[in-house]
């Protein structure tokens, strides 16, 4: 009934159209008023909109997936508010705007804050609370075969950002400026308390933040640029799983001749990281025919952990795997430290008018160097009050070093054509600690190294057409990963063009290829897309716009690998086979003079085939009508609708209603 | 070696190829956008001031100054007191007087490498532009004039749009229609539902990261800035997530997979790395050995990460498990 009230709502409003021509008709008095006054009209201060509303939310399927992917609720919401406040005259500040979007519920909430006096100052900062539910039944459900669909790997969390810098005398010579932000998450979730041969899913409470402080000066001259920073960042992450039920764990046979069991478990992390960084920038333009741009910048993060769990039960002795136990306690401290380092320089010369050569230079360099120390007690006994502790310890090294250059010029034929080519080098190398099973050596080292030819040109034959080409061509000799990329092809090409002046056909192929031959990997991978998107714009879209287009994209992997038991040779065949489109059309509706509504509707659809094929429908439609001057109202419905054919039980359809109003200043 | 040293080579040449050609210029003690402003003739073409284009063009004139390079007309930073119009469309004294859309600089009329050398020549040497030359617009010559308006007003001004996540979002996809096809996709960042903006990744710009990445604190890549717990550093690294990028594993934009992973299942993601039996040089790759004991028929074993739930890096286990 209340949909059907939200969709009727808004023809009601056709009945308010001799009102609307009052007020139409006193606007005008009021304009050719003000057209003969001799005083000029002053300039708004308040501009923007506020919007409320309510949502009306029916769903059927499953609705783990529609949290995970949807997440709308119903209820009362400030569905959007855009304000900016520009007094004539204030000694504080000459612009203010204000946004904040889906207020009052919705899973995403954002708002950001700009503030400025011209010349003096600006602050901006903004806000984001992005709630993050992942429980898609078909990931991580070790269970389902016994018809329990749990994701073991599952979170009900919100993610917060806060953002805000102060900039001293903005435009001018000299810019001081202060940061700081905030990452954060907090909340529950569900994860594997893992134990030797069995692993119990259990309740995971989620709460870390990072914050950074940053401070440096901008120098901006004609002629050069500098900024300086330094800055300090501050992690904390405390982490606990915790049962008192009993539970038999993901193993689904006995060990040994005996049940593995949990009787009680719990694990606490507390996780604490800092670091300074040390930043510099500087672009510089000396000459006419020369300009330079530079950064260095240098961190030092820690980490310091610590960890401590007890688990009761039925229990396989990490120390003797054939002994089961009823309890085990661990007591860990570690500690890790990674300087960084990472430089650039790159220039642009213009010998030339018609020619420019760019050369770059990148370093990224960086070495981890992590220990730790952990004493795990075995208690032999239920009755045993001390355990017999074993300690050990353990870390990690990994030595990083990546690098590139590239030179490139770009040529302009003539004002319609431009070319460029050039080369790239890649290189680096990777130490890091090795597998004991299948080696002595205490560390493993991997390289890097690629040329990659790089081409390019934009064509403008005639006024209305642009095209443009991106190409890369690499040879790989060595590559870190077996899945790193090794002999790449990159193509992407786009043409743009206006047939009347009103409409925009733009025409775009990209293709990525990543090739690897060496004998047991037989990479082949492949990405492709090629999309036609219409704009038709008459008159600047006033009565009428229409936005539509159409994706399809392949994306093909065949990739060698181990099959782990009994490690023999098969192959990762992936596939993904979509299309996509979207169609917009807004019209205005002509509801009288100086009195239209505007109709909105279209949306979106994917369906794709291949590893996992998919169909999700979103389509959608809005109406908005004035009510005053001042005030507008708008209706709007919305569909989701997820079908997966191999995971049937994923599926939900979603209807939602959404009425409300605009307040516009 | 020597590859490493041929572009230098080539750009260190170039250079004093560059010097010697251009002794002839201007000197560099005027600001470059007045002597890009400067015309052909000089003695025929001067600046004649704001006041003098208001006189026709009221309207722009009026709405320009709600505009940030109103600012010029009264900076001294950038020499353009009192002409402020002149310091992109050029001296404005002949069209002043023939009124021919001929005779001043119309930046939609110019080649895609003048509007960005005309910008630039203010907007340069400023702290968003360190690494424009490696990022894929300046290579690829999308003018600043794609993103930016400079006379619209309103709700229709660069200004305004850019400052909403909606609208930056619509302006990138306007030209990036395949990488907004993604966000159709089941799994993805919340960029359609406007709580995420293209800009929040992506530095249309300039960025020393390819895809012009954002970078987050000092030099991570730009995900860190919202998955902090990712970033470390961690006793125990998971060396890819550390020295690849993070779509090695993920596709970034849209997936139909969970997680907006790589592959619909978890175990050939992992597999198809961890599937080396020898290490490096007899290898060409590092990477472990596949794990023997586990038998993929049972789906105990199909999602690695139930067990190695710290795939990103572990505080205190080496293979990941807590």
């Amino acid at each position: 009934m209340r949909i059907f009230l939200a969709l009727l709502l808004p023809l009601t409003l056709l009945a308010q159209e001799s009102a609307e021509k009052k007020e139409a008709t006193t606007e005008k008095k009021e304009e050719k008023a003000a057209a003969e006054s001799p005083q000029p009209q002053k300039e708004k201060e308040l501009t923007g909109y506020i919007d409320v509303g309510a949502r009306w939310v029916g769903h059927a399927g499953d609705f783990s997936t529609y949290r995970s992917l949807v997440n709308l609720s119903q209820g009362t919401r400030l569905l959007g508010m855009d304000v900016g406040y520009e007094p004539a005259a204030n000694r504080l500040f000459t612009s203010l705007r204000i946004q904040g979007y889906n207020w009052g519920g919705d899973p995403y909430n954002t708002a950001r804050f700009d503030l400025q006096k011209r010349g003096v100052y600006r602050y901006v900062g903004s806000y984001s609370n992005i709630a993050y539910y992942n429980y898609l039944p078909s990931f991580a459900d070790v269970t389902a075969n016994k018809g329990v669909y749990l994701n073991q790997r599952s979170y009900d969390t919100t993610r917060r950002n806060f953002d805000n810098e102060l900039t001293l005398f903005p435009g001018g010579r000299i810019m001081p400026y202060l940061g700081y932000s905030r990452n954060s998450d907090s909340g529950n979730g569900i994860t594997t308390l893992v134990a030797d041969m069995n692993e119990y899913p259990l309740r995971n409470l989620i709460t870390w933040g990072m914050n950074e402080i940053r401070g440096g000066v901008r120098i901006e001259m004609n002629r050069w640029h500098v900024t300086l920073e330094e800055g300090g960042t501050n992690f904390k992450d405390d982490q606990g799983v915790y049962s008192t039920d009993k539970l038999t764990g993901n193993r689904t046979s006995p060990y040994l001749g005996q049940s593995l069991y949990l009787l009680s478990g719990a694990q606490y992390y507390r996780v604490r990281g800092n670091g300074a960084y040390t930043k510099a920038l500087l672009t510089a333009s000396p000459w006419n025919w020369l300009d330079l741009s530079g950064s260095v910048v240098r961190t030092s993060p820690k980490t310091f952990a610590s960890y401590n769990d007890t688990l009761k039960g039925s229990l396989v002795s990490g120390d003797d795997p054939l002994l089961i136990i009823p309890q085990i306690t661990d007591s860990y401290y570690g500690n890790v430290r990674m300087p960084h380092t990472a430089a650039t320089a790159s220039a642009e010369l213009r010998p030339m008018e018609r020619l420019r050569v760019r050369t770059t230079w990148e370093t990224d360099r960086f070495h981890t160097s992590g220990s730790g120390v952990l004493t795990t007690s075995y208690f032999l006994t239920s009755t045993a009050t001390t355990g017999t502790p074993v300690t050990g310890t353990d870390g990690e090294r990994l030595d990083v070093s990546r690098n590139r250059q590239q030179v490139e010029a770009l040529y302009d034929i003539s004002k319609q054509y431009t070319v460029r080519g050039g080369y790239r080098y890649e290189w680096g190398d990777v130490v890091l600690k090795a597998n004991q099973f299948i080696t002595d050596n205490p560390v493993e080292r991997g390289e890097l190294q690629r040329h990659v030819g790089l081409f390019g040109f934009l064509a403008r034959p005639v006024t209305r057409l642009t095209v443009t080409g991106d190409f890369e061509l690499a040879n790989g000799i060595k590559t870190y990963y077996r899945s790193g990329l090794m002999d790449t092809k990159r193509i992407n090409l786009q043409s743009r063009v206006t047939l009347p002046k009103s409409m925009l056909f733009n025409l775009i192929y990209a293709r990525f290829d990543n090739k690897n031959p060496t004998t047991g990997i037989n990479l082949n991978a492949v990405s492709q897309s090629t999309s036609a998107n219409l704009q038709w714009l008459p008159n600047d879209g006033k009565k009428i716009s229409i936005i539509a287009d159409y994706t399809r994209s392949t994306i093909k992997s065949d990739f060698n690998y181990l099959y782990p038991l009994g490690l023999f040779p098969v192959q990762s065949l992936y596939r993904d086979n979509a299309h996509s489109g979207t169609l917009m059309a807004d019209l205005r509706l002509p509801l009288g003079k100086n009195y239209s509504g505007r109709l909105s509707f279209g949306g979106s659809f994917v369906r794709t085939a291949g590893t996992r094929p998919s169909n999700y429908y979103q389509p959608q439609g809005r109406i908005q009508l004035p009510v005053t001057p001042k005030l507008e109202f708008f209706s709007e419905w919305k569909y989701y609708g997820l079908h997966q054919p191999y995971y049937y039980y994923e599926g939900f359809r979603s209807n939602m209603f959404t009425g409300g109003v605009r307040f516009l200043m | 070696m020597t590859f490493r040293l041929l572009p230098w080579t080539a750009a260190v040449a170039l250079s004093v190829l560059a010097a010697g050609a251009s002794q002839d210029q201007k000197p560099p003690d005027k600001s470059a956008a007045q002597q890009a402003a400067k015309p052909a003739a000089p003695a025929k073409k001067e600046f004649i001031g704001s006041e003098t284009c208001a006189g026709c063009h009221e309207d722009i004139s009026t709405a320009f100054k709600k505009n940030p390079h109103s600012i010029l007309e009264t900076n001294k930073k950038r020499g353009w007191e009192t002409k402020a119009c002149e310091s992109c469309h050029g001296p404005g004294s002949v069209h002043a007087e023939t009124n021919s859309a001929d005779d001043i600089r119309s930046p939609k009329q110019m080649k895609a490498s003048a509007i960005d050398a005309m910008c630039l020549s203010c907007h340069k040497n400023q702290q968003t532009h360190v690494g424009r030359l490696q990022s894929s617009h300046a290579r690829n010559n999308v003018p600043c004039t794609s993103c930016h308006n400079m006379h619209k007003q309103g709700e229709e001004s660069s200004e305004y749009q850019l400052k909403r996540t909606t609208g930056i979002n619509q302006k990138c996809s306007s030209c990036h229609r395949d990488v907004a096809a993604s966000f159709v996709k089941p799994n993805h960042h919340r960029v359609p539902e406007g709580a995420m903006s293209c800009t929040g990744c992506h530095n249309p710009h300039a960025s020393n990261l390819n895809r012009n990445l954002r970078m987050s604190g000092a030099s991570e890549p730009g995900c860190f800035a919202c998955h902090a717990d990712k970033r470390g550093p961690f006793v125990f690294e998971h060396a890819p997530s550390r020295n690849e990028p993070c779509s090695t594993c993920h596709e970034p934009h849209g997936s139909v997979n969970p997680r907006m992973l790589k592959r619909a299942e978890v175990a050939p993601l992992c597999l198809e790395c961890h599937s080396n039996i020898q290490t490096p040089p007899a290898a060409t790759t590092v990477g472990g050995i596949p794990p023997a004991l586990h038998d993929l028929r049972s789906p105990r074993f199909r999602n690695c990460t139930t067990c190695h739930q710290k795939i990103h890096g572990s505080n205190v286990n080496g293979a990941l498990l807590r």
